[in-house]
């Protein structure tokens, strides 16, 4: 009885295993690998959300793909911050990766340095959109003569501010900045209001325009920290400046992104810097801007410098084991046409990458053309790194304290913050 | 045969442990002397824990975990000593208040986390308006004394009940004539506590402050709700800085080593506590 016993668990054990080391590609009788009839795709937008255009666009765009290709979409929402992360751990951790996903140019150099993107020059040989595309796209998605990403639509930082609190326009430096917040501070307004959180985001929407602007960088060539310079403290120490004065809310150092937008919402700021995607978030923005009580402007120019803002994109990319890259390329290429790009692109308060998109009339309002305008004059991708977001944290965090810590000699701490990421990584 | 009959049913859950449990800790032990980069993993032997342990934000981070621990753990076994022995009194309602004080511990720490949050949050909070009606202070998340003292009032208000259970558990293990002779005696209240109360509960006290100082290591979910490692760096504790390394950085094998250092931190202190016990019972 005992022997039987003992056979029959271990009779158990050695089937259980065998699903587990069978686990591979299927294979047909014939002996071939059959064509995959499924496509993963990896997107923030919820299919669900029928409030949402971009989600009704997208769920559009899944039945037209599958009916014209006949392949199923195995479509997965996840957040816009952790599409890069999940897909960097699941490419180093060798779990199933999938065909295709949406992410943002920031996130491209890491994903390229960990390995999980795959080059797209073959899969996307036969296509003619491909050499159109506007310089946007080129800048971000084409490392080493190869193009590992394919960037639909581009966004990117823009300020708003309210008509009524500034009759002789938006103030366009940074000494015009302290006068104009002198002003607001006497009629019990905050001069702006933004993220300026520890988040890498911050880094982006805020202070590095102000530092490019003023002759600083955040990377050099390599993609190596570039902090410790005095560019870079006299902007901190600006900043410093306009929070001690208290012509900025002295909660957005420590809130998160909603937190940046609410003295705009509840009124108590008289600009805002966002993005162009903040209708979506922000809400009357689009009356305001509608009924001109609300306009929008570029950057700030520091000591004579050019005005910059933040530039973003959309792009997709095919991860490295992808199961499926031609029907991803497939699916790019879907994305790409110019009827659903602009639709896509406006439903974004982005601007598509293709010209015979951007010249469609859904562009053609006094808005998008001032934000175009804005973009294509002061719009700069942030400088590349290996190591961009934990770099970009590491300087969001020495930001941060510097402006909590008046006493922090600022030098001082960038240099520290500089060195913790050159000892780490270089 | 009969001698491996023991080994062979055991067999099952052995494996299902190594599975769940041994395996895991081997597999970080291993990751912690790689670097996985394009992902290949290269052997670099013991540099990750060089790197770890050179690295200025380790030390702050251990720093904070240290005074995060202290606070917590103190904090708490005084709170759930209080109500314990409230308990152990048998009040009229027992059950009711039993209720009320575990419903913390029933919630997660990301949903606890979220509401001591937006109770501080600049402005809007109601915890934020009562401060500022009362001390007049502004801004509690903003500075680092604050945002720590944030995160350690949600963890003890979440921990208590579990702790004040298992002291409550060993003050009802103290006889009533033990008292009643006491009395007779001529013992004082004091007295009476620390040579009989205390007495029985040490060894259920030293257990809860094991499972105590265990949870303040591995605590992330509160920090990561609350207030996410900051202002700056100041309530980066080592189970967030983890966290940071492998989710946002995506630094395995910094990671694996950092939970590997956790790991023996978490297992000396458990040699310390139960040698400690095993001394005193003895």
């Amino acid at each position: 009885m005992h022997k039987r016993l003992i056979i029959f668990l271990l009779v158990l054990i050695s089937v259980s295993c065998v699903p587990a080391c069978t686990l591979s590609a299927p294979v047909t009788s014939d002996g071939s690998v059959p064509t995959m009839t499924t496509l993963r795709v990896w997107s923030q937008h919820d299919l669900t959300d029928q409030s949402r255009t971009t989600s009704v666009l997208m769920q559009q765009h899944v039945a037209d793909f599958e009916a014209a290709t006949g392949i199923s979409v195995e479509y997965e929402q996840i957040a816009w911050d952790q599409l890069a992360p999940k897909l960097a751990l699941a490419v180093q951790s060798g779990g199933v990766v999938p065909d295709v996903v949406e992410t943002g140019r920031q996130h491209i150099p890491t994903l390229f340095h960990v390995g999980a993107l795959a080059a797209l020059d073959d899969l996307l040989a036969a296509e003619t959109w491909v050499a159109e595309l506007d310089e946007r796209d080129s800048q971000s998605c084409i490392i080493d003569g190869h193009r590992y990403c394919v960037a639909n639509l581009v966004r990117g930082g823009i300020t708003y501010y309210r008509a009524s609190a500034f009759p002789d326009g938006f103030p366009e430096t940074h000494s015009a900045w302290l006068d104009a917040g002198a002003r607001l501070q006497a009629e019990g307004m905050y001069l702006s209001t933004f993220f300026a959180g520890r988040s890498y985001a911050a880094i982006e929407w805020a202070w590095a325009p102000w530092i490019y602007s003023n002759g600083g960088r955040i990377f050099d060539e390599q993609g190596r920290p570039a902090w410790a310079t005095p560019e870079v403290a006299e902007v901190l120490d600006y900043a410093r400046t306009l929070f001690a004065r208290g012509y900025l809310p002295a909660r957005i150092i420590t809130g998160d992104i909603p937190t940046g937008e609410l003295p705009w919402i509840e009124g108590e700021a008289a600009s805002f810097r966002g993005g162009t995607w903040s209708f979506l978030y922000v809400p009357n923005l689009r009356e305001g801007i509608e009924t001109d009580t609300v306009r929008v402007t570029g950057g700030l120019r520091f000591n004579d410098g050019s005005a910059y803002v933040f530039l973003n994109n959309e792009s997709w990319i095919v991860p490295t084991g992808a199961r499926n890259p031609t029907a991803a390329a497939a699916w790019i290429s879907s994305l790409m046409q110019p009827d659903f790009l602009a639709a896509w692109s406006k439903a974004q308060f982005g601007i598509p990458t293709h010209p015979a998109a951007q010249a469609l009339p859904d562009f053609d309002t006094p808005f998008y053309q001032q934000i175009m305008s804005i973009l294509r004059e002061q719009g700069r991708y942030m400088d590349r790194s290996p190591y961009y977001v934990e770099s970009m944290d590491t300087l969001a965090i020495a930001v941060q304290e510097i402006l909590l810590n008046p006493e922090l000699d600022i030098q001082q701490r960038l240099q520290a913050a500089e060195v913790e990421i050159l000892q780490r990584y270089w | 045969m009969r001698r491996c009959y023991p080994y062979l049913l055991i067999a099952p859950a052995l494996g299902l442990i190594s599975m769940v449990s041994l395996y895991p800790t081997l597999y970080s032990l291993y990751l912690s002397l790689h670097r996985i980069r394009r992902g290949t993993m290269e052997w670099v032997g013991l540099q990750n824990f060089r790197t770890i342990l050179t690295s200025a934000s380790f030390w702050q981070s251990l720093q904070h975990t240290l005074v995060f621990g202290v606070c917590f753990v103190s904090i708490t076994l005084i709170c759930a000593y209080a109500l314990a022995l409230m308990f152990n009194r048998k009040l009229a309602l027992n059950g009711l208040y039993m209720t009320i004080i575990f419903v913390p511990w029933m919630l997660s720490d990301i949903v606890s986390g979220v509401m001591f949050r937006w109770l501080f949050l600049p402005h809007t909070g109601f915890g934020h308006q009562v401060l500022e009606a009362l001390l007049g202070t502004s801004n509690l998340p903003g500075t680092p004394a604050g945002a720590m003292g944030i995160v350690i009032g949600a963890t003890v208000w979440q921990a208590t009940a579990f702790a004040m259970l298992l002291l409550l558990a060993g003050l009802q293990t103290v006889p009533r004539e033990i008292y009643e002779a006491a009395l007779i005696d001529g013992a004082t209240r004091w007295q009476s506590f620390w040579y009989i109360t205390w007495a029985f509960v040490r060894p259920t006290t030293m257990i809860t402050t094991l499972f105590l100082t265990i949870q303040a290591i591995n605590t992330t979910g509160m920090f990561l709700a609350i207030t996410e490692g900051g202002p700056g760096r100041a309530t980066e504790v080592l189970s967030l800085y983890m966290y940071r390394e492998v989710i946002t950085f995506f630094n395995f094998g910094s990671a694996a080593a950092l939970s590997v250092i956790m790991f023996v931190l978490n297992a000396a202190l458990a040699t310390i506590y139960i040698r400690t016990l095993r001394a005193e019972t003895v």
